[in-house]
């Protein structure tokens, strides 16, 4: 029982409202050249990433942001023509995915990391695990927290590394999948699960902030993580400093970030800490 | 916890507010019809109608891309004529907020309308009201308080649209991450106290609104 | 001038056959609970449309269903009073009442309101809303509002059921006047025998649905007690 002139006046207030939101507030236009870069990344480079991208600012003076996500996710999302400027995965099947579909420029396709996976838990729940074996055969863990294998290349290692130790059946009723690796930490983090299968970047990010415990996994458990990246700007210009980017992350200061957070760069060896 | 970007709150409340608009045309005059016509397939219309309630956001913002996305005839026809694609863009994200609160308008006001004593209309019909007179007049007004319920709840779940916007809008800092995206975003960075404030001031805005509109239904007898 | 009415209608398992024409002055139609009075008047009006026959006022066709011919109930100008006053309780008395004058300026739409709530005895009222008012206050402007648009038939649906004793002798009083000043035709429904005692100059009998008979009062009773003799109001 409303007063249609009051009515009329909520009608007007409203509409004045929405037009004063759209007219002023954030500035819009979008595609302009001067936006700031904007990359796609797999979740697993969070930590490493954040660090580069504040280097870059500070080097060239030009603006990044980053959109994390599952490298699956970010791929269909590229294909349906998110505007990104440059793509980051944690493997390399998605990024051809991606340039099949047609979009990015093949010719920027590299290989800038290899990723390596780890059993992670909280500190008060860690209990001296050294593999998989013991994580299957451990009767007090009831919740094993791991990537999704569909679409985070992450989560498929993880399986792949089950698979191989034969202990896939058994471990799978205790399964909770995370929508990506950092979904799939913070599962452990908050007492959700016992363990996760997480990133080693993420891992070692966590123990910047004196979190939790972890353990390395065998390589030769899972096909290696090769991670690729592809610029998908369509802009000459975006593209170029999409590239400027990349060199930062093959510089000399680049490649001591990425090795902080765990990653093995191309044509080098393992080494560092195995354990925490 | 990192300096606080605002963005997300201004583009959520503008994107909340134009989506609500949205919602508001087509959902009050869809409850009229609904309400007050019979026509065939008027039951599957209903349901329908509220399916963005029953799907869940992700499968609902899946469907949305599909239909709106590059390769489909929307998506290429808007291109056509602003030069640009319609995904990924703050209006994709109003389109996404305007679909996934549509329902909660559109039952709430067609519930109010069935349930006004159809004397009233018959009364003003014999005393010549008609048509869209006859809605504006007595109809409305009549189920103002529900109509005004529906558009608050409207509201509130276009403010608060995750699942259905990062499909079609992508989470894009600074062009179309809104609020809820940026919450989500600084969880993700594991930067929980500005998550904390984000999630807080967000609260705090849907309250207000929600507190605005009740006094606005009060005032207005 | 005056109103034809020859037509069926079904309602579930209820049969309403309706045959008159209803002569000059008030006419009351007279008849038990259940008789199928209100569903003449529905039908009347507009409001329910009948399976065969024809109702037709002053030569402009309401209904003819076999030349599928409706006139929608906006346009038949006719005014109705229902047992409920239906008022739009978000406008004023005055507003109310203005919404039914049929003229196009508002100046003069607001002055007939005026002389009609003086006729009904509401004047004092104009600016309050009908949820600040009595059932039969209310009443009142729904009889004015009924006779806004001038209209060419007068319908009333035993109007004064929900109000007390004194109140009802008042309001028939009223109503006798003004149909009495408009010289239209009235159909006033009622089962009270009071009411058909002093208003009616003509009856109408309903019983099962079969309404037919143009009677006298007298007449009237003698049937109604011969044919209901349980009803205790008689």
């Amino acid at each position: 029982m409303i007063c249609p002139a009051a009515c009329v006046r909520v009608v007007i207030a409203l509409a004045s409202m929405t037009l004063l939101a759209s007219a002023c507030g954030p500035n819009m236009q979008a595609g302009a050249a001067d936006d700031p870069l904007l990359i796609a990344g797999a979740s697993d480079l969070m930590p490493a990433f954040t660090v580069l991208g504040e280097s870059f600012e500070k080097v060239t003076g030009e603006k990044v942001v980053f959109s994390f996500g599952s490298s699956g996710q970010l791929a269909q999302q590229l294909i349906e023509g998110a505007p990104m400027d440059l793509y980051a995965s944690a493997n390399v099947s998605f990024v051809e995915q991606v340039l099949a579909a047609g979009v990015g420029d093949p010719n920027t396709q590299a290989t800038y990391a290899f990723g390596r996976i780890t059993i992670w838990s909280k500190d008060e729940v860690w209990r001296d695990w050294e593999n998989l074996e013991d994580i299957a055969t451990d009767d007090q863990i009831r919740v094993i927290a791991m990537a999704n294998p569909t679409h985070a290349p992450y989560g498929l290692a993880a399986k792949q590394a089950f698979e191989t130790a034969g202990l896939w059946k058994i471990i799978e009723p205790k399964l909770v999948f995370g929508e990506n690796i950092s979904d799939t930490l913070r599962l452990a983090a908050t007492g959700n699960a016992d363990v996760a299968i997480v990133a080693l970047s993420l891992a070692l990010s966590a123990d910047e902030t004196g979190d939790g415990r972890w353990v390395l996994l065998n390589e030769q458990q899972h096909e290696p993580l090769q991670q690729d990246l592809v610029v998908v700007a369509k802009d000459s210009k975006r593209a170029a400093l999409a590239n400027r980017f990349i060199e930062h992350v093959n510089s000399e200061e680049g490649r001591q970030v990425m090795r902080r957070f765990g990653f093995l760069l191309p044509g080098e060896e393992p080494t560092g800490v195995l354990a925490r | 916890m990192n300096e606080i970007d605002w963005f997300p709150l201004l583009l959520s409340l503008r994107v909340a507010a134009i989506a609500t608009l949205i919602t508001t045309v087509v959902g009050v005059s869809g409850a009229y019809a609904l309400a007050r016509f019979r026509f065939p397939g008027r039951g599957l219309v209903e349901a329908i109608a509220s399916l963005p309630i029953v799907l869940p956001p992700t499968v609902l913002g899946y469907y949305l891309l599909v239909s709106i996305g590059r390769n489909s005839p929307i998506g290429r026809s808007y291109e056509a004529v602003f030069g640009r694609q319609l995904v990924f863009t703050w209006q994709a994200a109003v389109l996404a907020a305007a679909v996934a609160s549509l329902p909660y308008c559109l039952r709430t006001a067609t519930a109010a309308i069935r349930a006004i004593d159809v004397g009233y209309e018959e009364a003003a019909r014999v005393a010549g009201l008609n048509g869209t007179r006859l809605a504006f007049i007595v109809t409305l007004p009549l189920a103002g308080r529900g109509i005004i319920a529906g558009i608050s709840l409207a509201f509130a779940r276009a403010l608060g649209d995750f699942g259905t916007t990062i499909m079609v809008a992508g989470n894009i800092p600074g062009r179309t991450q809104t609020m809820p995206l940026a919450v989500y975003d600084r969880v993700q960075a594991f930067d929980y106290a500005t998550a904390g404030v984000l999630s807080g001031v967000l609260l705090f805005v849907a309250v207000v609104v929600l507190l605005g509109v009740r006094r606005l239904e009060r005032t207005a007898l | 001038m005056s109103l034809t009415v020859d037509a069926r209608n079904r309602i579930g398992e209820f049969h309403l056959d309706a045959r008159f024409t209803l002569p000059a002055g008030l006419t009351v139609l007279f008849g038990p609970s259940g008789a199928g009075k209100s569903r003449l008047l529905r039908l009347i009006a507009g409001l329910d449309r009948p399976l065969d026959g024809r109702i037709a006022l002053d030569g402009t066709v309401f209904d003819e269903v076999t030349t599928k011919v409706h006139l929608p109930t906006h346009q038949r100008h006719i005014g109705m009073v229902f047992q409920q006053p239906y008022l739009l309780p978000h406008r004023t008395v005055e507003s109310n009442v203005a919404l039914a004058v049929r003229h196009d300026e508002r100046v003069v739409r607001h002055a007939r309101t005026r002389e009609l709530l003086a006729k009904v005895g509401a004047s004092d009222f104009t600016l309050r809303r009908p949820g600040q008012l009595s059932g039969g206050q209310n009443q009142r402007i729904a009889l004015a509002r009924a006779l806004a648009g001038n209209p060419r038939l007068l319908l009333l649906d035993e109007p004064f059921n929900a109000l007390d004793l004194p109140v009802r002798r008042q309001l028939r009083a009223l109503v006798r006047q003004l149909v009495d000043d408009s010289g239209r035709p009235a159909l006033f429904v009622t089962h009270d025998p009071d009411e058909l005692r002093d208003l009616a100059d003509n009856v109408l009998l309903a019983e099962h649905g079969v309404i037919d008979t143009i009677d006298d009062i007298a007449g009237a009773l003698k049937r109604a007690r011969i044919n209901s003799p349980r009803d205790p109001l008689i």
